[in-house]
């Protein structure tokens, strides 16, 4: 029995939660009924372009928007970064005009006159030595005695160097809204955001700032539907506040403001870069005995995040780490599914397998012998999941040590990884409303980032009230509802199933008030079965839910769900665990990948068809950032040379190329830690567990990330098997 | 991503197109499948006053065999070859070739003729017309002429049709006893162009020495070209896994090679001479009885 009144009910009672239920807005998705912030016209709309840098980095002499503005058709011009600006980035935004339509627009951000002073630029950090004042320390630290372990004659060391370049995010639907005035003081946006309730008051506050008076309870901000954001949709961003100022200059006419594609890669997300010389040493027998890595990375403009190194294992009795942060013109990095973490991981379990190889142990050995060192509550996560990995991905038939011995140019590897993230549930709210008729509605200003939000809430309350999930109106995307945090640090299905259970509990108990004088007994003596208010172990004594309701008589219930709240719904720390095999052509340098296999821990699932999903997701974006993605910068001219998407791959289904296995811990030792964020772990391991699949094919280490062909025949020309 | 304005034509002849492309002269472009002509116009790298689409010229749509060749039309569209049973059966490299090509969308409106006329360096159809020795039937006012395979690729999108000219048809020889052919192709992996493709129709002799073969290559330079430096090497010799290993190292001999942020030069040749290697042995597997 629950002892705690929003407790989740115990297995076996627990209806839709924990099974597969499809998309509830699935059929509007895949019919272009769901209309998204780039489908969104207006009437009356304008639209807004700007007039962005070409230097990388470079000081404004000059700026006259004031040809624009006379061109035919532009109803609106601003200047957004006045004489006496640095820009740091190509691509950052001068100025803006609002037209009539796409092309005048177009037309006439060429008239607008900008003079720059042209200042020097750095875009390339992968040389640490050639970076230099733009270095700056990032931290430095030592835990026990590395330089003895180090030094101890019985040690077997192995050094690397590891890298995985700025990547960015290169959102499907690219980043921008749609602003109108309604009147003089009051707005509204379509949005392509990730925090819809967080919008309204940074618009309010820039705007403010530039003396235009509106008070945040006066701006609404709309998003049903968004064509990803990776932790790069938080900000309303400056073009965002661009599009509100070009309407109120216009009239309060709407203004859409969408990126263009290159727009978008230049400067709507970059990952921080991560380089960096590893050393490290364990006893013959194959227990780690120490870390040492000299560490450096790019985070644009600003400092990089600092990695967690050494990943997982953080209890290595001897750690010394030194990271530098190097200052570049690449454009301002954003959060990408579970900042710092990739990186990490990558560097980490790529130099931990190099040393299995170089102990002549079997990786997937090696990682059970030392996963001791990883924080005490994962161990036995990790233990399972290694052991069920190996089964899955038939370890013992497939690994061999470092090379593929047999003839021909195709190479077969195996490769494993594991990861951790938080993803406890974020501060919000929700509305949970019975009415007389039985119809159930439950509304937050929460968003679905693509984790199924809507679902989650359908079967959290349907699950409470013993209804059909499709009986559950889903009503979220919007500002005006209940405030909701976020979509970001996989914090949405965690707080959207709490705050859901939390109100509906609350509404349920409110309805069985209500219905129990009718039925003779007391509310607590009620339960909600079958579609059926009913006496507890007793259905011949029940009212159908609509009869119950209606013993509401003009009543309509309604109730707050919050998060946090009482009672534990949901904890944080998830483990995974993943395997990679790959072929590699070592004549064409070619990755091919045959399978990969996730095994992976969310606490309580709400529903696995959409955790699934999740990991496949975020196996489909390791392949992409694994093998294709980088940002490819030029220094002479400061710029991004790969700006579109023919040469910024994603990946698609068919360079997936194999099959997909996954696997959710669930039961005994999972659910009862509640609902934990699953968004952004299964995005971590691929880079790792490939590049080791990668080494144990063909016998070398491919030192960085993405593992293009280039980077693949220069490993073997300097030695592998092949 | 919107084009220029301009005159769009919809010809119900042979005859009426060929009056209607010599009226315009430059000012007018034919369009087959567009699928090479439509983007370009989108990214306004092209503006035709006047777009001639041959679409409606159905004669122009057939694969048949006569005289001891196999003819096909130019308005024949990638899936048609693709599918096409006497292919399969008498020159497998074409279907071959089709199957490589963009996606299902792009070869059920993109045309073998349209292909060959745009000539583009990273095409499939170049390198496999070159490898089967193939003729192009040029019309124009003044008549029709069939022009070699080898003399048709002039240099970077440039191909020997005259001003006034239109493709109407590809003719080849089907597969003779005792030979094997095929197309092998890396992708571009975005684009699905080729990085490298290579075709290859490989003939033996009584004596299973190499009596014959010809090698096409494109997505390596400016224009589609016929490995000749590899051919010479192979030629009445043979075919020992030594000697194509050899022969195709010069795969790319004396070509200015295309270089980009996906394969460098360096990278495009290497390719060139994995791929050639790859297809004849190929060829050979299938010319060995």
């Amino acid at each position: 029995m629950a002892s705690c009144k929003y407790d989740w009910p115990a297995a076996g009672q627990r209806d839709a939660i924990g099974k597969s239920t499809d998309r509830i807005d699935g059929p509007a998705k895949v019919s272009g009924r769901a209309k998204y912030t780039y489908d969104i016209n207006r009437p009356g709309m304008l639209f807004g372009k700007m007039l962005t840098c070409p230097h990388a980095h470079a000081k404004i002499k000059s700026i006259d928007v004031s040809p624009a503005l006379k061109h035919p058709g532009v109803k609106a011009a601003l200047v957004i970064q006045d004489v006496g600006s640095e820009i740091q980035w190509a691509g950052d935004e001068i100025a803006a005009v609002a037209a009539v339509d796409e092309a005048t627009a177009e037309d006439a951000v060429r008239l607008i006159r900008v003079e720059y002073d042209v200042l020097p630029h750095l875009v390339r950090e992968e040389n640490l030595s050639k970076d230099g004042d733009r270095a700056k320390p990032a931290g430095e630290q030592k835990v026990g005695d590395p330089d003895k372990a180090f030094a101890d004659p019985e040690a077997v060391i192995s050094e690397g160097f590891y890298g995985i370049p700025v990547i960015t995010h290169c959102c499907l639907e690219t980043h921008g809204n749609v602003v109108e005035w309604r009147g003089a003081d009051s707005i509204l946006t379509h949005s392509s955001t990730q925090n819809v309730s967080g919008i309204p008051s940074q618009l309010g506050a820039a705007l403010r700032a530039k003396k235009i008076n509106v008070q945040d309870s006066n701006i609404e901000t709309i998003c049903q539907y968004i064509g990803g954001g990776f932790g790069s949709k938080f900000s309303i961003d400056r073009w965002g506040v661009v599009a509100a100022e070009l309407s109120k200059q216009a009239g309060g006419k709407p203004v859409k403001l969408m990126l263009d594609r290159d727009e978008d890669l230049e400067v709507a997300g970059a990952r921080p870069s991560y380089f960096g010389h590893v050393k490290v040493a364990a006893s013959k027998d194959g227990t780690l005995t120490a870390w040492s890595s000299e560490t450096w990375g790019t985070g644009g403009p600003g400092p990089s995040g600092v990695p967690p190194v050494p990943y997982i294992l953080t209890n290595i009795p001897n750690i010394y780490k030194k990271h530098t942060s190097v200052s570049t013109n690449i454009g301002p990095a954003r959060a990408w599914r579970a900042p710092n973490h990739p990186q990490a991981c990558l560097m980490t379990l790529a130099a931990l397998d190099d040393l299995a190889a170089k102990l002549a142990m079997d990786a997937m050995e090696f990682l059970q012998k030392n996963i001791h060192l990883a924080p005490s509550y994962l161990v036995n996560t990790y233990q399972q999941e290694l052991s069920k990995a190996a089964e899955l991905s038939e370890w013992s038939k497939y690994w061999h040590p470092r090379g593929d011995k047999t003839p021909g140019h195709l190479k077969r590897g195996l490769g494993v990884s594991l990861h951790t993230w938080g993803g406890r549930g974020h501060a919000g709210s929700c509305n949970v409303i019975v009415r007389p008729d039985g119809s159930v509605t439950v509304q937050s200003g929460t968003q679905d980032l693509g984790t199924g939000t809507r679902t989650v809430i359908a079967v959290v309350a349907a699950s409470t009230f013993g209804l059909p999930v499709d009986a559950i109106q889903v009503e979220i995307g919007d500002s005006r509802y209940p405030f909701d945090g976020a979509s970001g640090g996989s914090t949405t299905v965690g707080a959207a199933s709490a705050w859901t259970r939390r109100g509906s509990v609350d509404a349920l108990n409110e309805l069985f008030a209500a219905v129990a004088p009718s039925l003779g007994v007391q509310a607590n003596q009620l339960e909600a079965r079958d579609g059926r208010i009913q006496v507890q172990g007793n259905p011949s004594k029940s009212l159908s839910w609509k009869d119950a309701c209606a013993k509401l008589g003009a009543k309509t219930i309604h109730t707050v769900g919050k998060n946090p709240g009482p009672c534990n719904l949901g904890s944080v720390g998830v483990g995974g665990v993943q395997v990679a095999d790959v072929t590699v052509d070592t004549e064409t340098g070619k990755v091919k990948i045959n399978r990969l296999v996730a095994v992976q821990d969310c606490g309580l699932i709400i529903d696995k068809l959409t955790a699934e999903s999740q990991v496949y997701g975020g196996l489909i974006m390791g392949v992409c950032y694994s093998l294709f993605e980088e940002k490819v910068m030029d220094q002479t001219i400061g710029r991004m040379l790969n700006a579109n998407m023919e040469f910024y791959k994603l990946a698609g289904i068919g360079d997936i190329g194999g099959e997909l296995i996954v696997h959710m811990m669930t039961g005994p030792g999972y659910d009862e830690r509640g609902v934990i964020g699953l968004g952004e772990p299964p995005v971590i391991s691929p880079g790792a567990a490939i590049s080791n699949a990668v080494a144990n094919a063909i016998g070398v280490r491919v030192s960085q990330l993405p593992l293009t062909p280039r980077r693949v025949l220069a490993a073997l020309a300097k030695g592998g098997i092949a | 991503m919107i084009p220029e304005p301009f005159e769009y034509h919809s010809p119900q002849s042979l005859e009426e197109a060929l009056r209607l492309v010599t009226e315009f002269g430059e000012e007018g472009k034919m369009m087959a499948g567009g699928h090479s002509l439509l983007p370009m116009m989108k990214l306004r790298l092209a503006s035709p006053r006047h777009v001639i689409d041959l679409g409606r010229l159905s004669e122009l749509r057939y694969i048949r065999e006569s005289d001891g060749w196999i003819e096909i039309g130019a308005l024949t569209t990638h899936f048609q070859i693709e599918s096409s049973s006497l292919l399969r059966e008498k020159c497998p490299l074409l279907p071959e070739t089709a199957r490589e090509i963009g996606d299902a969308q792009v070869r059920n409106l993109g045309t073998l003729g349209g292909s060959l006329a745009h000539a583009d360096p990273a095409a499939d159809w170049p390198a496999a017309i070159l490898a089967l020795d193939a003729e192009i039937r040029a019309n124009s006012a003044g008549g029709e002429r069939w022009i070699a395979a080898q003399d048709f690729f002039v240099g970077l999108m440039t191909t020997a049709l005259a001003p006034g000219e239109i493709l109407t048809a590809v003719r080849l020889p089907p597969l003779p006893r005792r030979a094997g052919d095929t197309y092998l192709k890396l992708r571009q992996p975005a684009s699905g162009f080729a990085v490298v493709g290579v075709g290859v129709r490989l003939a033996l002799n009584e004596a299973a020495h190499i009596e014959r073969v010809a090698i096409g290559v494109t997505g390596i330079g400016p224009k589609a070209y016929r490995a000749a430096a590899v051919e010479r090497e192979l030629l009445g010799k043979p075919p020992t896994a030594r000697r194509l290993a050899e022969a195709a190292a010069r795969a790319a001999d004396g070509v200015q090679t295309n270089s980009d942020l996906f394969a460098s030069a360096e990278y495009r040749k290497h390719l060139a001479s994995v791929y050639v290697r790859r297809a004849l042995e190929l060829a050979l597997e299938r010319a060995n009885p």
